[in-house]
């Protein structure tokens, strides 16, 4: 603590101890010439050295209140603008995370669309009625009993086209037979012509026998044209048939080729429609998992984000502590008016201040100079 | 039909983090600004737990606490308060309220799920 004195004490200190010096200097020397005028030369320097020592104090403390004004000065001027940086830094992180948490809180619940969505989707898709993999399995049951079915046709085909060419050989016979009626007729025709020179020669009485074997010429002569329409009959059936058989051959040919041509163009569109569905699938599980992926990582950067309520408060505390400073170098100038004592600033009394507004553990922690540790559990009371 | 949890926070960011925190979980989340705010909200809608900051403008957490246990038809709600404030002081006063649990930021999401899914109305 440094007291001073006021001026006008240091004017009369000296000046006291020259009038004391002068009363002794005529005490011991008698009221004399030389002794009063010593006297008068120690009462006139006291004078002088109290009208200096009162000047330079007069001085000195012009200048220290000169000084404390400029140090409230300083404070009025300096604290206002750090509270005002401190404040705006606060406002704008506030705000910059809060724009960012908002941000992310809509790519969280975009991502859940998608997840929503995607869930659907593969709903549909392992939907047992009418999902993509029922849908698949159905048509290519249905599409699988369409070529069994022309199969089945085709396999009927052929069974018909053997029983027609099974044909030609009563075809071969029934010419044969028509064959056999023409030599018949022949044989027949050479008897009754026997018979009727046989019959010219008996005479009269061969007369009778002569109509007969006329008239079984005649049944021989039908029976030879009968004979060889049969044989002709049989001929043009018998190229029907081979026609027929020609035509049917070449269509079951043709159907087998286009029966081969469906199934695999039924394979093929059925192959690509699984791929289809297996990359959809795929993909669908894929964006599932990938969107529920990125939602936790966002989570977790979110609860990164709590520092800024933290950071806040400290700032908000900081801010209003630096706001006390004005006033408190205020109160060190009017205590120093009131007692003419100047009292060294007290950091503990601002210090004092701000440690009363800690909300936290690790204010105080970095109140006494420690080092905060970083906690991953949650302090949870339950009452 | 989801549970209803209200939110007091002066800060939108916390409020976001909670909630996206209990929105994930299933709940419905309906939020306050301050305690004042947070009681204009509280109109007649069923709210199964509250979660609220302790230090608030306008109007802090204890006193809107306080306030809550008043009123008849949220007075068996259970509240979670939710704070940066970790002094016991602080907490005897929140459990004095009426708290029914004390929960210091930072918080990891799960560890505050179960906190709510173990004291959330029926």
């Amino acid at each position: 603590m440094i007291t001073l004195d006021h001026p006008k004490a240091q004017l009369w200190y000296p000046a006291a101890l020259g009038l004391a010096a002068a009363a002794a200097v005529l005490l011991v020397g008698g009221f004399d010439w030389l002794p009063a005028g010593l006297a008068v030369l120690l009462a006139a320097a006291g004078a002088g050295l109290g009208l200096r020592l009162s000047a330079q104090r007069t001085t000195l403390l012009a200048s220290l209140e000169g000084y404390l004004g400029a140090q409230q000065e300083f404070g009025e001027q300096v604290a206002p603008v750090w509270s005002g940086h401190i404040e705006s830094s606060r406002e704008q992180m506030e705000g910059a995370i809060a724009s960012l948490s908002e941000r992310f809180a809509g790519i969280v619940d975009k991502l859940d669309e998608a997840v929503h969505t995607a869930n659907m989707e593969t709903q549909t898709m392992d939907d047992s009625d009418h999902g993509l993999v029922a849908v698949f399995a159905r048509s290519e049951t249905e599409l699988g009993a369409v070529i069994v079915a022309q199969k089945t046709a085709m396999s009927s085909m052929l069974s018909m086209l053997e029983k027609v060419q099974g044909l030609d050989q009563f075809i071969v016979e029934l010419q044969d037979m028509a064959a056999d009626v023409a030599k018949i007729a022949q044989q027949t025709n050479l008897l009754a012509l026997n018979a009727a020179i046989e019959a010219a020669r008996a005479g009269e009485l061969g007369r009778g026998f002569a109509v007969v074997a006329k008239e079984f010429r005649m049944l021989s002569t039908q029976s030879g044209n009968t004979g060889k329409r049969i044989a002709e009959k049989v001929g043009v059936i018998s190229a029907a048939i081979l026609e027929t058989c020609r035509v049917v051959s070449e269509s079951v040919k043709e159907e087998d080729g286009s029966m081969h041509k469906a199934e695999a163009t039924i394979g093929g569109v059925l192959s690509d429609f699984k791929n289809i569905t297996d990359a959809l699938l795929r993909s669908s599980t894929l964006l599932k998992d990938e969107s529920v992926g990125i939602k936790s990582e966002i989570g977790q950067a979110l609860v990164q984000l709590q520092f800024q309520d933290r950071v806040s408060q400290i700032m908000n505390h900081v801010k209003d502590n630096i706001g006390r400073l004005p006033e408190f170098l205020q109160e060190h100038q009017q205590q120093y008016a009131q007692s003419g004592a100047l009292q060294p600033l007290d950091p503990q009394a601002l210090l004092g201040e701000l440690k009363k507004t800690y909300v936290m553990a690790d204010q105080h922690v970095i109140h006494t100079g420690g080092k905060v540790v970083q906690k991953n559990d949650t302090e949870i009371t339950f009452f | 039909m989801a549970k209803t949890i209200m939110i007091v926070d002066d800060s939108a960011s916390m409020r976001q983090v909670v909630g996206i925190a209990l929105k994930g979980a299933g709940y419905t989340v309906l939020e306050g600004r301050d305690g004042k705010d947070a009681l204009s909200k509280l109109t007649g809608v069923k709210v199964h737990l509250i979660i609220s900051d302790v230090n608030m403008p306008i109007m802090d957490g204890i006193t809107f606490l306080k306030e809550v246990k008043q009123m008849a038809s949220y007075k068996f709600t259970p509240v979670i308060m939710l704070t940066t404030e970790s002094a016991e002081e602080k907490k005897r006063e929140g459990q004095a309220a009426g708290a029914r649990a004390w929960v210091v930021k930072p918080f990891q999401p799960e560890q505050l799920l179960n906190a709510v899914q173990r004291l959330c109305l029926p």
